[in-house]
């Protein structure tokens, strides 16, 4: 049995009459300690989906479908019965180290909260765990930033916290949403790293959402693909990489930067995802931009295929495409 | 500590530049003041008299210097019309005025501070309508309304609170507490009104902030967001309201003093002008322009103990 699992998963927005499809039927798994990467442009669903994980999403959105949490089904649950879950089971660390945190709280309160709310510890035992927490998350001077308020503080030193709050619960599932992007280079690859480490320690297994394929590279074990709402290739990080079969995922892998293509002008896939309003619920999503579309794309939706666990949602075939690429 | 010094500073210049504005407006006041007070058909020998008193045979300068002396040690001059030093007469005009803004700022805060919670957080409720109306009305009808209808109910109809007037003290808490009610409750009305505006539209934005996901995302239940992170980052802007109003209470409700008839700063302010009575008017101003100065530095001190990012600017 999988940690997780989407089944059918969508997500729409009413608005005046019209339903809008920000997801539409995704299936995700993610099993015990996995590092699962939810890949794709901004705009195509991913923090949406993420959000859904914990019944954070927008008041505003229908969600239909199953969201299987250890067995159970978690897509409809109250208010009161998330809350056991959300901080114990699952949590989240976010885009925005700089406004996650509440800014006239010291930092360490707010990670104490997070232990008060799910444990049943002394208040002083708690801090103890929250300064071995900061400590393993490589906080050097713990003592100094529990008392610290976030403003005092860089904003590695809070994605750390955020890291430290997340896990100081031992919950089953992280969910990244793109933890890295606010954050300096140098930093990135640090708080990156920790997340890996701290998988790697603790077994906690992680949902990395990114729209940087590079960063996916060599540290999750597979990958789904996201395009405006749907996944259209799914599979092993590194076959995904080194192996693109999709279109999109072939576009998205010309468009990073590397050494063979030095010197050359950079790839990038023409045009840009449609807003939600923009989206057409017809075809195949990405054959307005798709190079190889023909007629039939733009009116059904492909089957999945593939093999080995590697499935890509396309009406070709591997050679098929490759052979339209380059002819 | 730089913080305080700093906010410290800048009250005392506030202040010098205050008592500077107030002497010269009263200098720059055309024709002879002692005139003013006893008419044109004063004799010349009471018309040099006032003026000696009034130190209007000095020079601006030492005019200035002497009334500064006189301030450091409290004496603000005498009243002309009641022939009582100055400070003796705001001090017990203050009495009733401090009193009057400390009840009807409790009542605001009271009325106003819950309900802004609750129509924030039931902001899309059908039942919160009537509340808004209400909150609404209150918020148009103007004091002097507020107070009399007050009185024909209280008062009149059900005889259960004085009309007017006030009573000490000196005479027992409950009877002076009885005395201020209905005055207290008439400024509070309007005052919660729009302090539950505030408080919506405060807790409305800090609502949508990243870390209050944040705090939903860590499984804390809505009651525990609101108080444990939501309230404290709304108050800051419900912290520069209160003190304005409080600044507009302790500066004398004229209308509200005037209809309960409570010998306060504002029926002060209605006598001295009415009189022209100058040395009064001269320490009313200042006094007003005190509370103000007064008002906005506490409230800077509240925000710094609130915000800890504020010591820092």
């Amino acid at each position: 049995m999988s940690l997780l699992s989407l089944k059918d998963f969508s997500i729409s927005f009413k608005e005046g009459q019209r339903v809008l499809n920000a997801v539409s039927d995704i299936a995700l798994d993610i099993e015990r300690s996995e590092m699962v990467a939810l890949v794709g442009e901004s705009g195509c669903g991913k923090s949406v989906t993420a959000l859904s994980l914990m019944g954070l999403e927008n008041e505003r959105a229908i969600t239909s479908g199953e969201i299987l949490f250890e067995g159970k089904n978690i897509a409809s649950l109250s208010e009161s019965e998330w809350n056991k879950i959300r901080g114990e089971s699952i949590s989240m660390i976010f885009q925005e180290p700089m406004t996650a945190l509440n800014p006239l709280l010291p930092t360490g309160s707010q990670v104490l909260e997070m232990v008060l709310t799910h444990q049943r510890v002394a208040r002083t035992e708690a801090k103890e765990m929250v300064l071995d927490m900061f400590k393993s998350v490589g906080l050097a001077d713990e003592k100094r930033i529990y008392k610290s308020y976030p403003h005092q503080l860089s904003g590695g030193q809070r994605q750390r916290i955020m890291i430290a709050m997340a896990l100081i619960n031992n919950p089953s599932l992280l969910i990244a949403d793109e933890p890295t992007t606010a954050l300096d280079v140098t930093i990135q690859a640090e708080i990156i790293e920790l997340i890996k480490k701290m998988n790697e320690e603790k077994g906690t297994a992680v949902l990395l959402i990114s729209h940087n394929l590079s960063l996916v590279k060599g540290l999750t074990d597979r990958s789904y693909i996201m395009y405006s709402g749907r996944i259209v290739e799914e599979g092993r990080s590194d076959d995904i990489l080194s192996h693109p079969i999709h279109p999109y995922t072939r576009g998205l892998i010309a468009s990073i930067p590397n050494v063979k293509n030095r010197g050359r002008r950079l790839y990038s896939i023409p045009g840009s995802v449609p807003s939600l309003e923009e989206r057409s619920e017809q075809g195949c999503p990405f054959s307005p931009r798709c190079a190889i579309c023909s007629e039939h794309c733009f009116s059904e939706i492909p089957e999945k295929r593939g093999h080995d666990g590697h499935t890509y949602s396309c009406f070709y075939s591997e050679s098929e495409i490759e052979e339209r690429m380059n002819g | 500590m730089r913080y305080y010094l700093r906010k410290l500073i800048g009250l005392l210049i506030t202040l010098i530049l205050v008592s500077l504005l107030t002497f010269l407006v009263f200098q720059v006041l055309p024709g002879d003041p002692a005139l003013i007070i006893l008419g044109p058909d004063a004799d010349a020998y009471q018309l040099e008299a006032l003026r000696a008193s009034l130190n209007l045979d000095m020079s601006p300068l030492m005019r200035y210097l002497s009334w500064v002396r006189g301030l450091f040690s409290g004496d603000l001059g005498t009243s002309i019309r009641y022939g009582q030093s100055v400070s003796s007469l705001i001090g017990e005009g203050l009495k009733v005025t401090s009193l009057l803004a400390l009840y009807s700022m409790i009542l605001t805060v009271l009325i106003g501070i819950p309900v802004g919670l609750f129509l924030a957080s039931h902001s899309r409720k059908k039942y919160s309508i009537p509340l808004s109306v209400l909150s609404q009305i209150s918020l148009s009808v103007p004091s002097f309304c507020m107070g009399i209808f007050l009185i024909s109910i209280f008062s009149v109809r059900l005889g259960l609170l004085p009309s007017v007037g006030y009573t000490p003290l000196s005479e027992g808490f409950f009877k002076s507490f009885k005395s201020l009610l209905l005055p207290s409750l008439s400024v509070a009305i309007g005052s919660s009104a729009i302090l539950i505006r505030y408080v919506r539209v405060s807790v409305l934005k800090e609502n949508g902030r990243d870390y209050v996901r944040t705090a939903r995302s860590k499984g804390l239940t809505r009651f525990r967001i609101m108080y444990a992170h939501v309230l404290k980052n709304s108050l800051i802007p419900v912290i520069t309201i209160l003190g304005i109003l409080t600044a507009d209470i302790l500066g004398g409700s004229i209308i509200i003093e005037n209809i309960f008839t409570l010998p306060g700063i504002g029926r002060l302010i209605t006598v001295s002008i009415s009189s022209r009575d100058l040395p009064l008017i001269q320490g009313l101003v200042l006094y007003l322009a005190l509370i103000v100065v007064i008002c906005n530095f506490v409230v800077d001190l509240i925000y710094s103990l609130v915000d800890p990012r504020i010591r820092l600017r």
